[in-house]
């Protein structure tokens, strides 16, 4: 019985390649609809899949970003503003649970090494504290992250990156050796190892408010990053805030200013009872600092976790959903196309058909042949698909995205697309192949070909 | 000719019809919104930005520490019209396509917090008129005597120029010469109206307020300083840019410039357009593919009857009809499954419309794009039917008895 199955898939593969030959110009046609419709899936899936992925697995769920927006010209807008004053950043950090907390503000600075004279490198730094190597857990290759007590002392500290270690000390152990940030030094305590969480999270503030604008949250990881209130200290100047709802007076510096928004707070929460209690501190800060008199208004307050933020920012631009529809509706064409056109191709064989039923055949065996020829092209299809996608993924590379490099095909997609190419084919094939196993015998042979 | 029999021939295959008939509604849809969002883009990256683009280059100091900013300016100017074709150097904020420096809201009373006009205040150094080339409509140019002193990015008060949009929205009916508006806490007198000058990072506001704009004439020092403006050929302008970028740091010791930023007016806008112009490409190639996908699902299936009924043609070319009247009978049967699907399509096309403006920051489409799309769509099939239909006209009638 075995055998007679594999005889039996073997002589329906053998008239079903025989058939697709025939009709070259036929079968082409719909191996190049599916090829395309499939290429053209896949391409946008895979854009649509790193740019909806999770840029921290494992840790998102209890990483939350705080949002606390005393502008009172903002009272009635839907949201709060996106990032924090100083004060309230500082408060509130000193609120989070077990000190896990970071606070974030970067700025574009002159990056040197100390011992030998170079071309400075237009690079950034990233202020932040201790709190940012627990909480995101980015990987050290070389030395440690610095440590509370460093920055109690004001120590000057710095972790660089990996590519910063590249391009300055090309490559290899770096710590102990001193760079500079602008005029500081800073002594070297680790260098990271390559990191690059897609998006780059804390990029993601105003999102919300611009269009398309994910062409910016998926760059690289700062040069530097150096501790939070040494590089106030230090660097205050430099820091650009994020917007000004009351622009600072004459001798008032950003650390003092209420209406200047440029500190972003992070905080681990590590179950939702923490997440209760921590959004309940919140609105307990809002009334109260409203009570002291430091807003004219009661701040409009928000928590959210990390996956939350990134999509209230629109991380997804509208664009790549607007390419994903568009994409499928093109599939839903191609497959239309394909059915029409096979259906075209089995009546034209109907004789065929029903002269193999008069012999004997089972309208099994005729569904059968059919349905063999129907998965062979989709099978076809498929790969021909594959080439297109990676074509379409080699045009995404090329545009002015800070996400194009990304996109690569991975295994899920390769998965994704043997499925999709699978159910195509199930698609294509049973309809025409039922029509064409119905033919019955004594008709089609009194009628001739018609 | 009679539609009946063809309308019988149809409905005895009503599955690869009423397939192909979706097709046609499909790209249809897909067709009239796609062309209409294409239109919008291609409103963007065609925008009058009201300055001289081709002609104008940007220097940008990065930020540095000391506070002699007056030095500085004279340096980095002085420096600027020693280099060979260089001229008409000027002070500047930030220029179209450039970042925002000053998203700021603009007041008809002073106490009135309430009703702000968001506008863009360029802030220009004395000469920067003359040579961003823009086109005054009203009033009169800057006099030595407009430009200010400020420690901070505003003077208290002064003159200054509204773009025709900005003055059209807050005097729809009146001159807007003379007046007085507010922004922050500075006061200024409107002396002249430009054509246009268009606001940095224009795509974060709706399209009619891209051309929301001040301009202050200011004095350089401690409130403008940094960003340079300043002419050259358009054939010269990327090689003196290149050897600003290169020897700068030798020829001005203690400043360096902000590589990013120290570009052509004419790249800064290619550059912030290279998304759009990339959106564009792809929308474009995605509605060219279902295109060619349609029209060839419209050919493969005609020829595929055109095959079929090669004994029929056959003896009817034998029973005296003309190679024409073959020809249109596929033909006609092309337009009837076109004028149903496009029917059809017009439906989707509204539905697909409504979709998209609940979702995207999509309009309403224009009634026109149904009409123009529908007609574009029937011709289209009309085409892809044509050369099957004549091949079938090409039947002789000795073939039908071959065949049998």
């Amino acid at each position: 019985m075995p055998r007679a199955l594999t005889g039996n898939a073997l002589y329906y593969i053998g008239i079903a390649w025989r058939s697709i030959f025939r009709d070259k110009w036929l079968s082409g046609l719909m191996v190049l609809a599916l090829a395309v419709g499939i290429g053209a899936c896949m391409t946008t899936t895979t854009v649509f899949h790193i740019l909806s992925g999770d840029p921290l697995p494992g840790r998102s769920q209890h990483i939350f970003y705080v949002q606390v927006d005393g502008d009172p010209q903002h009272a009635t807008a839907k949201a709060p503003w996106d990032v924090l004053d100083y004060r309230t950043a500082k408060d509130l950090a000193g609120t989070a649970p077990a000190g896990r907390y970071a606070l974030i503000a970067s700025s574009s600075a002159l990056i040197a090494r100390t011992e030998e004279v170079t071309q400075p490198l237009q690079g950034h730094f990233l202020a932040t504290n201790h709190g940012f190597f627990q909480m995101f857990g980015p990987p050290l290759a070389y030395g440690r992250a610095w440590t509370e007590d460093d920055e109690v002392h004001r120590a000057r500290v710095a972790v660089i990156s990996h590519e910063a270690n590249q391009q300055l000390f090309g490559g290899g152990d770096s710590t102990g050796k001193t760079i500079q940030v602008g005029d500081v030094g800073y002594r070297i305590v680790g260098v990271l190892a390559e990191w690059r969480p897609r998006p780059l999270f804390y990029e993601v503030a105003g999102g919300a408010l611009m269009r398309d604008s994910a062409s910016t949250f998926f760059g690289k990881l700062e040069d530097v990053l150096i501790p939070f209130d040494t590089a106030v200290e230090q660097h205050g100047k430099l820091f650009n805030p994020w917007y000004c709802w009351r622009q600072p007076g004459e001798n008032e510096s950003l650390t003092q200013s209420q209406g200047c928004l440029w500190v972003q707070l992070w905080v681990w929460l590590g179950d939702p009872a923490a997440q209760a209690v921590f959004d309940h501190r919140l609105s307990g800060y809002a009334a109260e600092q409203r009570s002291l008199g430091r807003f004219d208004v009661t701040p409009h307050t928000r928590l959210m976790s990390l996956m939350d933020w990134l999509s209230y920012n629109g991380v997804v631009p509208d664009a790549v959903r607007l390419q994903l529809g568009m994409a499928y509706c093109f599939l839903f064409i191609c497959l239309c196309n394909a059915v029409g056109l096979l259906f075209a191709k089995f009546a034209g064989r109907e004789h065929e058909f029903a002269l193999r039923r008069a012999l004997g055949a089972t309208r099994g065996a005729i569904l059968a042949q059919c349905l063999v020829e129907a998965t062979m092209v989709a099978i076809l299809g498929g790969i021909a698909g594959a080439g297109v996608s990676s074509l379409g993924l080699m045009l995404v590379r090329r545009q002015p995205f800070s996400y194009a490099d990304l996109a690569h095909i991975d295994l899920p997609m390769l998965a994704l697309l043997g499925v999709i190419s699978l159910a195509c084919g199930a698609l294509v094939a049973l309809v025409p192949a039922s029509r064409a196993a119905a033919v019955p015998p004594a008709a089609q042979l009194r009628g001739g070909a018609a | 000719m009679r539609l009946h029999p063809i309308l019988a021939a149809l409905t005895r295959h009503k599955i690869p019809v009423s397939l192909l008939v979706l097709q046609v509604a499909l790209t249809l849809a897909v067709l009239s919104n796609s062309s209409f969002m294409l239109a919008d883009y291609l409103r963007r990256i065609s925008i009058d930005s009201g300055i001289a683009e081709e002609r104008l280059g940007i220097l940008k100091l990065m930020p540095y520490t000391e506070q002699q900013t007056v030095d500085v300016n004279a340096r980095v100017s002085q420096y600027l019209r020693g280099l060979s074709g260089v001229s008409d150097v000027g002070l500047i904020n930030t220029v179209p396509f450039g970042p925002r420096e000053a998203d700021l809201g603009v007041r008809l009373a002073w106490e009135d917090q309430k009703n702000q006009v968001g506008a863009h205040v360029f802030t220009l150094g004395p000469d920067t008129f003359q040579s961003l080339g823009l086109e005054l409509i009203a009033g009169r140019l800057p006099m030595p005597s407009d430009f200010v002193e400020s420690a901070s990015t505003l003077p208290a008060s002064g003159t200054v120029y509204v773009t025709q949009a900005l003055a059209e929205r807050l005097w729809p009916d009146d001159g807007a010469l003379g007046k007085t508006i507010y922004v922050n806490a500075s006061r200024f007198t409107i002396v002249g109206v430009i054509r246009h000058l268009l606001r940095p990072e224009f795509e974060l506001q709706p399209l009619d307020q891209s051309d929301w704009s001040l301009a202050v004439p200011m004095s350089p020092g401690a409130g403008l300083y940094g960003n340079y403006v300043f002419r050259a050929p358009a054939s010269q302008l990327e090689s003196t840019l290149a050897s600003i970028r290169r020897s700068f740091a030798k020829e001005v010791p203690g400043l360096a410039v902000d590589e990013q930023n120290t570009q052509s007016v004419a790249a800064l806008r290619s550059m912030y357009l290279q998304g759009d112009k990339s959106v564009m490409g792809m929308l474009a190639s995605i509605v060219l593919l279902t295109l060619i996908t349609t029209m060839l699902g419209i050919v493969g299936l005609t020829s595929y009857w055109v095959r079929r009924r090669r004994r029929q043609i056959g003896v009817r070319r034998a029973l005296g009809a003309t190679r024409w009247a073959i020809a249109s009978y596929f033909i006609v049967e092309n337009g009837m499954i076109m004028i149903a699907g496009c029917t059809l399509g017009i439906a989707l096309a509204y539905a697909v419309n409504l979709e998209l403006m609940r979702y995207y920051s999509l309009g309403r489409l224009p009634l026109v794009y149904l009409p123009v799309t529908f007609i574009f769509m029937i011709v289209a099939g009309q085409l892809a039917a044509l050369g099957p239909a004549l091949k079938g006209s090409r039947v002789q009638p000795v073939d039908a008895i071959r065949e049998a």
